[in-house]
């Protein structure tokens, strides 16, 4: 017999309060949702779960109805109308994570109401609006989810706001920071993005750091832009505001995954004090600034990243396509020379690009390394690369390289794009990089 | 107070007892280092909802601290898992299969399938805010002397980082006991008097050591006692480490709710209510100790209140040594995060004169037996401080509350929090649940550890003396010695090794020891291939170069096999080069002889067969 018709057999339901005969012991508890269908899931009075095989039942005993399995109301503290306004926009992830019982897995179930309710200490520095527009993951995002992001920045900003706290899954947290960048022409508030790698259910999150500080950074600086707030080492001590163009997630899990590539952190956040040093004087400011917003992004771009054994399929693949990044070995290389018999299909591979470009599609090559540039004039083969149309993506991050050609794609002609794709527009690329830039360790950032 | 069944009183154990495998959520080594720590970092907590939207008392009232947290981390024992900074792999296979075969001896029911929970612990001790554990049985029953007691449920959970500092605002903890596995071992309260809970506490504790795989040495065992008198409440008292107090843990804390009970009628009869301890107000009375000789208040901020008709009731005896004044201290200490207070019951006392009492008495409008309770702070902490003195004080009108409290080393306890509701689990997202299988408990089965007396009888037949069956019987060595008595070797020489040699090369610092190198060195010994008294040296050596093989160790030692015959060459030799001695001496010579013979053929042969072989060869010299 499964769950289901057990469930229906005794008339019970997930809620039920239960006694349950296994061998000699009791078992009493709460139905709780069990994600395989020969176990029966209780939770007990002491609140632990516990699974009892179906068919190792002997007895069962409705008890009557237990705690219903829910959430609690979020009771939000009294707005002070007259702190700066912030809007709070929620597309997902963990930051937002709460316990699924039915898959047995955290999911994105928390509103906006919530998150706000679970922090009210947020009240104290800003008078926040919550806006609800997804419940996703950012492994999920597409262009068009982007293209709402940046619709509902823009509603806000025409509605008043101060500023905004954008909060999203990691996983792509400084892929959208980026596209953000690009999408706002200029803006006239600070837009923060945040995430956190430890979910909100749990005392050891670093999501309410990383919402206070964003919004003391928000609220007292005179910061207008995109920028990622995050946890800058593995303490609870200082958030580090990353530039939305030049920032990757370099960690799988932990807190201070974010770090800058071939820059530094426009400021800290000191979380106990609200102290803010900025390390970068060069920002954008709030003063003077429009409402600029192209939303558009080019379906048609893709991303190909370079490895050993390459075969011209992976180039063929992209036929069509408007525009492609590719992540290049070292300074910007891949297998394009033929030196014997096993490296005579690099021949091929060349054939295959050439053909790519002059179908129209605009290449832009990127490093792997991450840290450091492209340089297309080092070796004969990157010559060649440059001859064949292949443009520098600079000190640009592969993914930023990616939202910027996509952005530009949508948004210019062609040979506008080929001009600006080497240039910096938004802080994605930088002239010179300073010695100390590269320390991916745990304490820059 | 000795008629136990008069007061009602009833007592359950919760034991838990470390686990001698890896660490149960990460695969680090379960060790616990003394040097410094390699990285140290700061975090902090918050309390949050549990599934059911509750928050949970203790939790809450832990973050009410504001507390920071200070980790210290170590390259080899602690991880990124430790750290909160990765998710957990799933559960130690040598950790579950010991709880399983825990739950099997003691006849508990097994669950088909456990779910790791996450408990809320909000103290900092675990960086995550939750620990982790795992319900995997549920009844059960340990067999006592004269009763049997039932056993309420097992669970396997990681144990919590090792508190090393407190001071204001700050914890510091180190992260190497984090995530050693323990077994959470919990009895129904069917205990009734403190002998029962002694005997119970070691019932338990030769179950857990009988599976080889407890660990051993303070802190490994940690008993909580959850105890209560017919007119008091359920109260737990955390870490009770050393076993033979546990009995004086329960008399005192029957002593304790005997005496607040007490209280509480002498405090109905004086006919103090909560609208009498609820009008009082804070007095500042810094001004009075401006010039005191008293140390810790002369100048600084001191404030003050009265506690209406409750003059000699702080002062009373609840505890040996501790007063219900005390009491009130040590909940200001939890709550307020404060030292403590000072009460007029102790007074006169810390230089504090007849006319600043007599001051502090007026400033508080204290009239008749009214009382003072003043402490040292600024405003804001004292009225905390003291608003928490009146809450206790309301409470002693109900008699006991249901609390945690700390065992202290006397044997007395001290308040800790208030009890963790059921509301503090919810299942860990991270992990899957894990399925036991009825197959695998039937092989586990066959694997079940001797009963004591069954081992008692074993090693006895296997000629062991008694010294040395009482030392292995509940060692951790003695799964691994009866898998050595199946493989033939001489028990006495195993047993020997083991508990002593073993123990040995451990004080000198030995640590590449493992079981296969003693196996080996055993069944040498076994084959004749190295006597007895070089064991230990050969263990010692080969500890020391384990990439090599036995074979090449002994070369080494210079205690390689001996061809045959050439043990007989060399005593002839020995006794030929002493020809002399021998004419003279005739049998006596034997002595002599002996120390040549034993310096050449020392680990070659054992010193019987020399003094046989020698006494041999005099005997044919002589006769000549």
């Amino acid at each position: 017999m499964d769950l289901k018709s057990f469930l229906k057999k005794h008339s019970l339901k997930e809620g039920s309060l239960v006694e349950v005969k296994k061998g000699t012991s009791l078992l009493k508890g709460t139905i709780v949702p069990s994600s395989d269908s020969g176990i029966l899931v209780l939770k007990l009075g002491s609140g632990y779960n516990v699974g009892v095989k179906l068919d190792e039942i002997k007895e069962v005993k409705k008890q009557g109805q237990g705690k219903a399995v829910g959430k609690a109301k979020p009771v939000l503290p009294k707005a002070n109308q007259s702190l700066p306004k912030i809007s709070l926009i929620h597309t997902g992830g963990t930051i937002a994570a709460r316990v699924d019982y039915a898959r047995g897995a955290v999911s994105w179930h928390t509103t906006p109401e919530d998150l706000l309710s679970m922090y009210p200490e947020l009240f104290e520095i800003c008078n926040p609006k919550a806006v609800l527009l997804k419940s996703m993951a950012s492994e999920d995002f597409r262009f068009k989810h982007f293209e709402a992001m940046a619709k509902a920045i823009e509603k806000e900003i025409k509605g008043g706001a101060d500023g905004i706290i954008l909060s999203m899954g990691t996983d792509n947290l400084a892929v959208a920071s980026a596209a953000m960048a690009f999408i706002f022409e200029s803006i006239p508030i600070p837009v923060i993005v945040i995430g956190s790698q430890r979910s909100s259910d749990r005392g050891s999150s670093d999501a309410f750091m990383n919402l206070i500080c964003g919004a003391r950074f928000a609220t007292k600086t005179d910061f207008a832009g995109i920028a990622i707030c995050m946890h800058g080492s593995t303490q609870d001590d200082k958030c580090a505001i990353l530039p939305a163009c030049k920032t990757k997630k370099l960690h799988a899990s932990r807190r201070d995954a974010f770090k800058p590539v071939n820059a530094k952190p426009i400021a800290k956040v000191d979380f106990t004090s609200g102290n803010i040093e900025f390390l970068e004087k060069n920002y954008l400011k709030k003063s003077e600034r429009k409402l600029i917003a192209k939303t558009k992004m080019e379906e048609k771009t893709g991303f190909l990243k370079v490895n050993v054994n390459m075969v011209p399929e992976q180039i063929e693949a992209f036929k069509g396509f408007k525009g492609l990044v590719i992540e290049g070995t070292g300074l910007g290389h891949m297998p394009l020379d033929t030196t014997d018999e096993a490296t005579e299909i690099h021949k091929k591979i060349k054939k295959e690009l050439q053909k790519l470009i002059d179908l129209g599609c605009v290449v832009a090559m990127t490093s792997t390394c991450l840290f450091g540039r492209v340089q297309m004039h080092v070796y004969s083969k990157q010559v060649e690369l440059t001859k064949m149309g292949v443009l520098p993506g600079e000190d640009m991050l592969p993914e930023t390289a990616f939202v910027k050609l996509a952005w530009l794609l949508g948004n210019y002609p062609k040979e506008k794009v080929k001009e600006l794709m080497p240039k910096n527009l938004r802080g994605e690329i930088s002239e010179r990089n300073e010695i100390g830039e590269f320390e991916p360790g745990p304490e820059n950032g | 107070m000795d008629d136990w069944k008069k007061i009602g009183l009833m007592a359950g154990l919760e034991c838990h007892q470390q686990l001698d495998t890896g660490k149960l959520f990460c695969r680090c080594p379960s060790v616990l280092r003394e040097d410094k720590p390699d990285i140290t970092f700061k975090r902090k907590l918050r309390a949050v909802a549990s599934e059911l939207g509750e928050f949970d008392r203790a939790a809450l009232e832990a973050f009410g601290k504001g507390q920071t947290y200070i980790y210290q981390a170590y390259e080899g024992c602690t991880c990124l898992i430790e750290a909160d900074e990765e998710p957990p792999k799933p559960a130690d296979k040598e950790a579950l299969e010991t709880i399983l075969k825990v739950a099997l001896m003691s006849k508990a029911q097994i669950v088909d399938e456990a779910f790791v929970m996450r408990k809320a612990v909000i103290d900092g001790s675990n960086t995550s805010g939750f620990q982790k554990t795992m319900l995997v049985a549920i009844g059960g029953e340990l067999e006592l002397s004269n009763k049997k007691v039932g056993i309420l449920t097992m669970a396997l959970e990681e144990d919590a980082a090792r508190p090393m500092e407190k001071s204001q605002g700050e914890i510091v903890y180190r992260l190497d006991r984090l995530g050693i596995p323990l077994i959470e071992l919990a009895t129904a309260p069917d205990l009734k008097t403190p002998e029962e809970v002694k005997e119970c506490a070691q019932k338990i504790g030769e179950l857990f050591r009988r599976t080889c795989r407890a660990k051993r040495g303070l802190g490994s065992i940690r008993q909580d006692v959850n105890i209560s008198i017919a007119k008091g409440a359920r109260v737990e008292i955390k870490g009770v480490q050393d076993l033979s107090l546990i009995d004086e843990y329960v008399r005192r804390e029957a002593q304790r709710q005997l005496s607040l009970v007490e209280l509480k009628e002498e405090m109905r009869k004086r006919k103090i209510g909560e609208k009498e301890l609820d009008d009082f107000e804070v007095a500042d009375l810094g001004q009075i100790f401006a010039g005191s000789e008293c140390k810790f208040l002369k100048g600084k901020p001191v404030f003050g209140i009265k506690l209406y008709k409750m003059q000699g009731l702080l002062g009373k005896e609840i505890q040996p040594g501790r007063r219900f004044g005390t009491e009130l201290a040590s909940y200001v200490k939890a709550k307020a995060g404060l030292k403590g207070i000072v009460h007029s019951d102790e007074l006169p006392a810390y230089e504090i004169s007849e006319r600043e009492i007599e001051q502090v008495r007026h400033k508080c409008d204290c009239i008749m037996n009214d009382a003072f309770v003043l402490v040292q702070a600024e405003r804001e902490k004292a009225e905390k401080a003291l608003k928490v003195v009146v809450e206790r004080s309301k409470q002693a009108l109900i008699g006991v509350p249901e609390e945690t409290r700390d065992a202290l080393e006397d044997a007395n306890t001290e308040y800790s929090r208030p009890l963790p509701g059921a509301a503090r689990m919810y299942p860990e997202t991270d992990l899957e649940p894990v399925k036991i299988e009825e197959k695998h408990l039937k092989e586990l089965k066959k694997e079940l550890p001797l009963t004591v007396s069954e081992r008692e009888k074993l090693y006895k037949e296997k000629g062991l003396s008694t010294n040395l069956v009482s030392g292995m019987r509940l060692s951790n060595y003695a799964c691994f010695f009866e898998h050595l008595l199946k493989k033939g070797v001489s028990a006495t020489t195993a047993a020997t090794l083991l508990l002593e040699g073993v123990k040995q090369l451990s004080r000198e610092g030995a640590t590449g020891i493992r079981n296969e190198m003693v196996e080996e060195i055993l069944l040498a010994e076994k084959k004749g291939e190295i006597t007895k008294d070089v064991l230990v040296n050969a263990l010692r050596e080969w500890s020391k170069q384990p990439e090599k093989s036995l074979a090449e160790v002994l070369k080494e030692l210079k205690v390689e096999k001996v061809e045959e015959g050439t043990v007989e060459k060399v005593i002839a030799g020995i006794v030929e080069k002493n020809s002399k001695l021998v004419k003279e001496k005739g049998m006596h010579a034997l002595g002599a002889l002996m120390g040549d013979a034993m310096k050449e053929l020392r680990g070659k042969v054992d010193g019987g067969t020399i003094s046989k072989l020698l006494k041999q060869e005099l005997e044919k010299k002589v006769k000549k």
